[in-house]
């Protein structure tokens, strides 16, 4: 299954190195941090949950896997939710 | 540095899309700028929500003069929607129609609308009337129309000397007759036309303290539906801090107290006039630059009076003009700079509207007397 952002959300990158995520339809604001926005950009509809995390486990260097990978599936599921991701299959 | 709270791009924007208006208010803060200025084009206008689009701006205010008397407004709005925008419309609601309802229906204009704001000053036409000419009845039908259409209305009553009386008949029509959940209220400020016509219009110290005791009993009677950012209702919550601070020496964590913080706009928000000229404020219209020449985000980020304003935080009260032997200073914020800079010339200066120590002078006790 691979990920596609939703093209009507705005994300920006607000003090405190907090990213703030912004559906214009609904009003809906979430806040995330890094890994939020760095999992946000790999959703180009390429990617699939596997790969994304082998790229977010590449970027947060030394960061454990397992980890990573629960982190990264909690984020696509609420993304997903919050309408700021669809799935592109 | 003007410090970690600055946004790397605005948040919202506050655009006045024309100088055209249908009323000629007594108090308008707009009046000088709308007979000075020319309405950019259409063109212009989408090219500028494509810059904002780009910067992730969130959300812009459109108001005029009159937002409604543009015939292309509803080709600007899809050019904020087109631009991943949500929007707010600033309106003295005489011209809504249905007609003018029905056109919200297309595409994404009703979704995206975070709120429409008329003005209603008076329960009846010759109170209303007498600040806003000839337009009661019409912006009454035009408010009603979007209540009974279950649009986000708001209200915001300007609190003057002419309605000073009526404005517990007001929230009656509002709040009871209406049907509105709330109304917000400000005063009328001696800024464009309301400077000309501020001995007409604007509430002395005495009246400022009236009002003050009337929205308190009008929030008794109906309890948080009457909110404010300015004017009595705002600045008696404001003194009351500033008495609770100095009593008790705990001071507020809403605002710095002791330094010149106020506003905090200038860190997430900018302003368009209806010629494209970008100001701080479309109350402090200091020239930053003009969106059909120069880039928002550049100025956002590199313009000194910008810069300047965002330091204003940092300057204690003891050492604005005219506040060093003021034993308000350790707990006031200076208020809104928009006031002193169109008297003074000077941001950098308490706004005397505001100022506690002149309103315990004229009305003779504070406010929790």
């Amino acid at each position: 299954m691979r990920y596609l952002q939703n093209p009507d959300i705005v994300v920006r990158e607000e003090p405190g190195e907090v990213w703030l995520f912004f559906d214009p339809d609904t009003n809906q604001r979430r806040y995330s941090n890094a890994v939020g926005a760095s999992v946000w950009e790999l959703c180009d509809g390429t990617r699939d949950l596997a790969q994304i995390v082998v790229e977010v486990c590449a970027a947060f260097e030394g960061a454990p896997s397992d980890q990573v990978g629960a982190d990264v599936r909690e984020l696509l599921q609420n993304m997903e939710a919050d309408h700021f991701i669809v799935r592109a299959d | 540095m003007a410090g970690s709270s600055l946004t790397p791009t605005p948040h919202s924007i506050d655009i006045s899309l024309t100088g055209r208006c249908n009323l000629k208010c007594t108090y308008c803060f707009y009046a000088n700028e709308m007979t000075a200025l020319t309405d950019l084009p259409t063109d212009k206008w989408l090219a500028c929500f494509e810059e904002l689009g780009r910067l992730n701006t969130m959300e812009v205010t459109l108001s005029g003069g009159e937002a409604f008397t543009r015939r292309d407004l509803f080709e600007l709005i899809d050019g904020v929607i087109a631009n991943r925008m949500r929007y707010s419309l600033l309106s003295n609601g005489t011209l809504i129609t249905d007609q003018v309802l029905a056109r919200f229906d297309e595409g994404k204009r009703r979704q995206r609308l975070n709120s429409i704001q008329i003005s209603i000053d008076g329960s009846r036409a010759e109170i209303h009337d007498a600040s806003r000419p000839k337009s009661f009845s019409r912006a009454v039908r035009g408010l009603r129309l979007l209540k009974e259409a279950g649009f986000p209305v708001t209200v915001r009553v300007t609190i003057t000397k002419h309605n000073l009386h009526d404005l517990e008949n007001i929230a009656a029509l509002l709040l009871e007759d209406i049907g509105l959940p709330s109304f917000s209220t400000n005063d009328a400020i001696p800024m464009g036309s309301g400077c000309q016509n501020e001995a007409e219009v604007a509430l002395d110290s005495h009246e400022q303290y009236e009002a003050m005791q009337i929205v308190g009993r009008l929030l008794e009677r109906y309890p948080g539906r009457l909110n404010a950012q300015a004017g009595p209702q705002a600045k008696i919550q404001m003194y009351a801090e500033m008495e609770h601070a100095r009593r008790t020496g705990e001071k507020t964590t809403r605002w710095g107290m002791g330094r010149l913080t106020a506003c905090g706009c200038t860190f997430s928000k900018l302003a368009i006039l209806h010629d494209g000229t970008i100001v701080p404020c479309n109350m402090l219209t200091e020239r930053l630059g003009n969106i059909t020449t120069d880039s928002v985000h550049e100025i956002w980020h590199t313009h000194p009076v910008l810069t300047a304003m965002r330091q204003r935080r940092f300057i204690p009260m003891q050492d604005v003009l005219g506040c060093a032997d003021c034993e308000w200073a350790p707990y006031c914020n200076g208020s809104c700079p928009a006031l002193p800079y169109t008297l003074y010339g000077d941001f950098n200066r308490a706004n005397p509207h505001d100022c506690y120590r002149r309103f315990l002078q004229e009305v003779g006790h504070g406010v929790s007397a």
